[in-house]
């Protein structure tokens, strides 16, 4: 237990080190996303005559809003949501390729004094996941400050706000749909899928392993399944938001499962495949 | 036998690096690997840290093989590749915490193992400021730390000056006569023969002890 603690302890200072640049690019995409929402408020109070004052829920709300079901019998274009693909590529890009950099250098040095492969690839599993929430926690940071400047410092849903621009009936949100389908979903999603990609990443090259995350994003957009798991980080693919959607307690239990399942897969194939190896 | 490699061969991209390697080494002796460059010495060594897994065949490490029973030796002091710490700590900081990991190591181990390297131990300077050879011996001073039993170090003797050099050989066979098994990889003929007790000569991927 102790080993593990401070080869965490590691990765997250090692890994603050590395993804620095990243904490200010996660900053900029946040604001970016902000400013969007905030435009499109501000186009809708001038044209209807109305204060609206957006709340720290609203940007989140649209931020992960995602997309409806696509239906492509409606012959309508497909558009990937741009705030949630956004969202997703950047996580993929903050968690990065740290883990296996640490397998070169000082991370030498680490890896064995950890005596166990399986041990090492856990800790870089709970690096992603710290890493995911650090991506969540600097977008939440920056929607709130925004928040304070540009509209109300409240954490409530606006109907008004949430039907114009998310084109969600606030009034359908409770509370705990608020928390299950807004909160914890995109983010228990993000971590399973950033633990996956890590683990993708020890055994194929990292750029393959971006590939693979990439096409698991827009395929989730694509199509509404509960096989791909990214629909579970999407508001609007949530049967209490709209009609047959996914049900989001069947998705909290699957995003637990695929934690489990590719932690205790990626130890598995670790102890048999040479993942020092493809630096060679 | 304390060390037993078995029939070890590794394929890297359909290219064989070692092949069908057998050797077995005792306690408390040094061994030297000598080959020219790209022989497969530091691969050799790889395979004795337990960082690469083989193709076929097997190490076995007091009867645990390596891979299978143990991830990598349970005692073990390693410096392969170029040394790496972090830039902006000092050594000894350097040093702390790495040795957190196992916590076998106490401040004293840290402090003797910079001045057996001939590193002063209240050196504010930080790892970037250093010249390669401070780099080199706190890398030798990071794989001594622990008292490992098994010692593998190769190309240790690279930008060192000629001081240096004889001081990091003396250590060496402290280290051999503390009890530890030492892997030496040393391009240095003449280094090496003076103070190893065997000689292992790399060529192609092949390993044999020297006459």
């Amino acid at each position: 237990m102790k080993k593990i603690f401070y080869l965490i302890k590691h990765d997250i200072k090692d890994g603050a080190r590395y993804n620095f640049k990243k904490y200010i690019f996660t900053v900029i995409l946040f604001l970016v996303f902000c400013a969007d929402v905030y435009s499109q408020y501000k186009i809708h109070t001038e044209r209807c005559n109305v204060l609206f004052q957006p709340t720290i829920c609203d940007y989140i709300l649209y931020i992960f809003r995602g997309m409806r079901e696509y239906d492509p019998n409606l012959s309508e274009a497909f558009n990937i949501p741009a705030a949630w693909f956004a969202v997703q590529l950047g996580i993929a890009y903050f968690v990065g390729n740290y883990p296996t950099k640490d397998t070169e250098g000082y991370g030498i040095q680490y890896i064995i004094r950890s005596g166990s492969k399986c041990l090492w690839v856990a800790s870089k599993c709970i690096y992603s996941a710290i890493a995911t929430v650090q991506f969540y926690l600097i977008g939440y940071v920056v929607v709130a400050f925004w928040a304070l400047l540009f509209g109300r410092f409240e954490f409530s849903l606006s109907e008004d706000i949430g039907m114009y621009i998310s084109n969600i009936n606030a009034e359908v949100i409770t509370d705990s749909i608020f928390v299950i389908c807004v909160l914890v979903l995109p983010l228990l999603t993000s971590i399973a899928v950033s633990i996956f990609q890590t683990v993708l990443m020890l055994v194929v090259r990292p750029i393959y392993s971006y590939l693979a995350i990439i096409v698991i994003v827009s395929a989730s957009a694509y199509y509404k399944t509960y096989f791909l798991p990214l629909n579970y980080s999407m508001i609007f693919r949530m049967s209490p938001i709209v009609a047959g959607g996914l049900d989001p307690y069947i998705a909290v239990i699957i995003d637990i499962f695929l934690i489990i399942l590719t932690v205790i897969f990626g130890c598995a194939i670790i102890r048999k495949f040479d993942f020092l190896e493809k630096r060679l | 036998m304390y060390i037993d490699i078995v029939n070890y061969t590794k394929i890297i991209k359909k290219r064989t690096v070692l092949a069908d390697v057998s050797l077995n080494f005792e306690r408390g002796k040094i061994y030297g690997f000598r080959g020219a460059n790209g022989s497969g010495k530091t691969m050799l060594l790889r395979a004795i840290s337990g960082l690469i897994t083989p193709t076929f065949g097997e190490i076995r490490i007091d009867g645990e093989i390596l891979g299978n029973d143990i991830s990598f030796p349970r005692s073990i002091g390693v410096l392969i590749e170029s040394p790496a710490f972090l830039a902006s700590y000092t050594g000894l900081r350097n040093l702390e915490l790495i040795a957190e990991i196992k916590g076998d190591a106490t401040k004293e181990d840290l402090e003797k193992s910079l001045c057996l390297v001939g590193l002063e131990v209240g050196d504010r300077r930080t790892y970037g400021k250093y010249s390669l050879g401070m780099k080199q011996k706190l890398g030798i001073a990071a794989a001594i730390m622990e008292k490992p039993d098994i010692l593998v170090l190769d190309e240790p003797f690279n930008a060192l000056d000629e001081e240096s050099v004889l001081q990091i050989q003396n250590l060496i066979i402290d280290e051999k006569e503390r009890g530890a098994t030492v892997f030496l990889a040393c391009h240095d003929a003449q280094i090496l023969d003076s103070i190893v007790d065997e000689t292992i000569i790399v060529e192609n991927g092949m390993a044999r002890r020297a006459q």
